[in-house]
């Protein structure tokens, strides 16, 4: 469990790190796709237990002291979006390419969500997203677009993340 | 048969005697063994040939693996070159900006920014090792252009994090540089939008050009006077407002900074901590 654990946890950082220098070079419009995030909702999905949510919520304050962002902005960001996910965990089959695809929006939307709620409880001193602005739908798209093809690079490693009878 | 036995023996008689077939069959041996010979030379030639030109071939297969490396090696060689000759005229810009510039200014790299798309912080790699401290002002030369990128928002050991003007936390206190009117420009939160600067009073309308620079004014701000912010890009005159509403295009294209100068203090020193 502890393992599973920390191997994410590595697999999150290693995927904020990259998102933060490599991604700037396929960035639209200075959007670039939120790989920690998909990864998080992957491992929420797959697993009932609540490893995603404990991922999420230690990978998002590792987070939060990279960004200019409030220290626990992300951490309670990422474990809500794990949170939401974790409850269909098991509920419905996955398959390579259009499930993923939900999730990437999906995640992006429930993330917009969760931050415009932080933002009108912390009286506008959260940035929140416009919902009638391009940022936020291309975010929604470009990670639709980039979870199919990060779940299945995650396929071969879903031994060391997930338990023994949730491998695919 | 006795006839035949005579007639043999006439003709040795006559042939030692005249001499005339001596060397005969000598001449024959040697042309016989000489076919033999020469064959048997064009076949071993052959299996030479064949052999030298399987070692040659390989020889040259060899030499053709080792000519495509070093070519290979020589095309990177010349890529490297020319990224190195780039960097080098790049850094010579910046050395000489640095150099020429009245400020003291320490050279910072762009090493990673905001994970979150949210945020439009970078991080640089100076931190408070090198002697960095919180907001201190940070800029950019490009193309002949000193601009402003924004201040130091946080400071680690090795490394500090840089908000850019355009973030919507970020107020900058500028002024017109033509008609010297002053206001307050503010970030949008993205590179690709413009600034705005408010506050400008509404007589400087008539006076206000497209294409005006916007300089830092240096009132009660840590960002010291003269910096070249943006360009007045639209004006927007808001008849329930007291002052007039001007967008800005920044100076510097965000897109393609890659060095950034941390500027100190008139004494040398970092910029003081503002609260």
């Amino acid at each position: 469990m502890i393992r599973r654990f920390l191997v994410s946890l590595a697999i999150t950082v290693l995927l904020l790190v990259i998102q933060s220098t490599w991604l700037d070079a396929i960035a639209l419009l200075s959007i670039s796709p939120d790989l920690a995030l998909l990864f998080i909702v992957f491992v929420a999905f797959k697993n009932p237990s609540p490893q995603g949510q404990a991922t999420g919520f230690v990978a998002g304050l590792l987070q939060d002291g990279m960004s200019s962002g409030p220290l626990g902005l992300n951490a309670f960001i990422k474990t809500a979006v794990a949170w939401s996910f974790n409850a269909f965990s098991g509920k419905f089959y996955i398959d390579r390419i259009f499930m993923p695809f939900l999730f990437g929006f999906l995640a992006t939307l429930a993330k917009a969500v969760y931050l415009g709620a932080l933002a009108l409880l912390f009286k506008d001193r959260l940035p929140a997203y416009d919902f009638l602005s391009y940022q936020l739908w291309l975010e929604a798209a470009y990670n639709a677009v980039a979870a199919p093809v990060l779940f299945l690079l995650l396929l071969p490693l879903e031994r060391f993340i997930l338990p023994r009878e949730r491998h695919t | 048969m006795a006839s035949g036995l005579m007639l043999a023996a006439a003709l040795i008689t006559l042939t030692v005697s005249t001499r005339s077939l001596a060397g005969v069959p000598e001449r024959i041996g040697l042309t016989v063994i000489s076919f033999f010979q020469k064959g048997f030379d064009a076949v071993g030639d052959f299996f030479t040939d064949t052999v030298n030109s399987i070692a040659e071939l390989r020889q040259l297969q060899d030499s053709h693996r080792e000519l495509l490396a070093r070519v290979e090696a020589l095309g990177n060689l010349e890529r490297g070159y020319t990224e190195l000759r780039r960097e080098n005229e790049r850094l010579q810009e910046q050395l000489g900006f640095e150099l020429r510039s009245e400020r003291s200014l320490m050279a910072a790299r762009i090493v990673a920014k905001d994970p979150e798309n949210l945020f439009s912080t970078f991080v640089v790699d100076k931190g408070s090792l090198d002697g960095v401290r919180k907001n201190q002002a940070v800029v950019a030369y490009q193309d002949g252009i000193e601009g402003l990128v924004g201040r130091v928002l946080e400071v680690g050991r090795s490394t500090c994090t840089v908000v850019p003007v355009y973030d919507s936390s970020s107020f900058i206190a500028v002024r017109l540089e033509r008609s010297r009117y002053d206001g307050l420009a503010t970030g949008s939160g993205n590179r690709d939008d413009p600034l705005v600067v408010k506050y400008i009073k509404k007589r400087a309308g008539s006076e206000i050009q497209f294409g005006d620079l916007v300089v830092t004014s240096g009132l009660q701000s840590i960002y010291p006077a003269g910096i070249v912010v943006g360009r007045v890009s639209k004006l927007r005159l808001i008849d329930y407002l007291t002052s007039l509403e001007l967008e800005m295009e920044p100076i510097l294209d965000f897109g393609r900074l890659e060095y950034v100068f941390l500027v100190g203090g008139q004494d040398g020193t970092a910029a003081e901590e503002t609260p």
